[in-house]
């Protein structure tokens, strides 16, 4: 079965890193592309068109959940999972009000995100 | 419980707690103690109902260790302020979380800075919390600059 590819929107390459490493074993994800800021987001999501996107909250220039609004809005079907340390926080609300489908708190286990994940694609 | 007691909880948890979840080690509480290698320092500042400045101030050796356990090899000298920017980016956004959730106030992290500079003197109308950790790679300092506790 063909993995799902996941994209990574985060001003740190870390989190790529560090999905990517935690998804090596999974069977069912792995993190495919890296986008570093969400000015580039749209370009990048047309050309590869990932089967989900993770999106960092705080960032330099446009915020991951703007990102998500202006994201979604050209890909209502997108797929998004706000990725962020920012918990306890009105974020998770504002992150659904701009069409995220997830919720993943900094640092995260293997096996909660996938489960996450899971849950995207059975919404 | 006082408001003072309660932000220095959450900071001392959240450090103790994400540091380990991050970098899989036991950070512990130690002495100031006189140093005299450079340093280097991570500002993170927030913006909204309160003013906070997290700072992390470590040497070259502290930071390049603590990027080797998140990228799980030694890194290139040019990537060790992006592992430990994000290793205090995401502390400091649990810190300040609970603080909004602990006192109802509303306030974000803004990206955090790496820089070779000094942590800049306290003014008047802030208080300081601070605190020393180290594990067995190095060790490192955090210190907040907030609005006066009172005002929470």
């Amino acid at each position: 079965m063909e993995k799902k590819k996941i994209m990574v929107v985060d001003d740190s390459r870390f989190i790529f890193e560090e999905i990517k490493f935690k998804l090596l074993s999974s069977e069912k994800y792995e993190a495919a592309y890296y986008c570093p800021d969400g000015e580039s987001l749209l370009e990048s999501y047309e050309k590869y068109k990932p089967d989900l996107v993770t999106m960092d909250i705080v960032m330099p220039g446009i915020d991951g959940i703007e990102a998500t609004r202006i994201l979604k809005e050209k890909y209502p079907d997108a797929k998004v999972i706000m990725v962020t340390s920012m918990v306890f926080d009105d974020t998770e609300e504002g992150a659904q009000k701009a069409g995220a489908c997830g919720f993943l708190a900094k640092p995260f286990e293997s096996k909660e995100m996938e489960k996450v994940f899971d849950k995207a694609f059975a919404s | 419980m006082t408001h003072p007691e309660i932000v220095k909880n959450i900071i001392e948890k959240n450090i103790t707690d994400i540091s380990l979840g991050i970098i899989g080690v036991n950070v512990e509480k130690c002495g100031e103690q006189g140093d005299e290698k450079k340093s280097y320092t991570i500002h993170l500042g927030t913006c909204g109902e309160y003013n906070l400045d997290l700072y992390m101030t470590a040497d070259l050796d502290t930071l390049r260790n603590i990027a080797a356990k998140m990228k799980r090899c030694m890194p290139a000298d040019d990537e060790i302020s992006m592992y430990v920017t994000e290793f205090f980016n995401i502390i400091g956004g649990r810190i300040v979380s609970e603080i909004n959730k602990s006192f109802g106030k509303k306030a974000v992290i803004r990206p955090p800075i790496f820089s070779d500079n000094k942590i800049p003197q306290i003014k008047d109308d802030k208080s300081v919390l601070t605190f020393f950790y180290s594990f067995e790679e190095g060790r490192f300092k955090i210190e907040g600059h907030l609005d006066k506790i009172k005002d929470f």
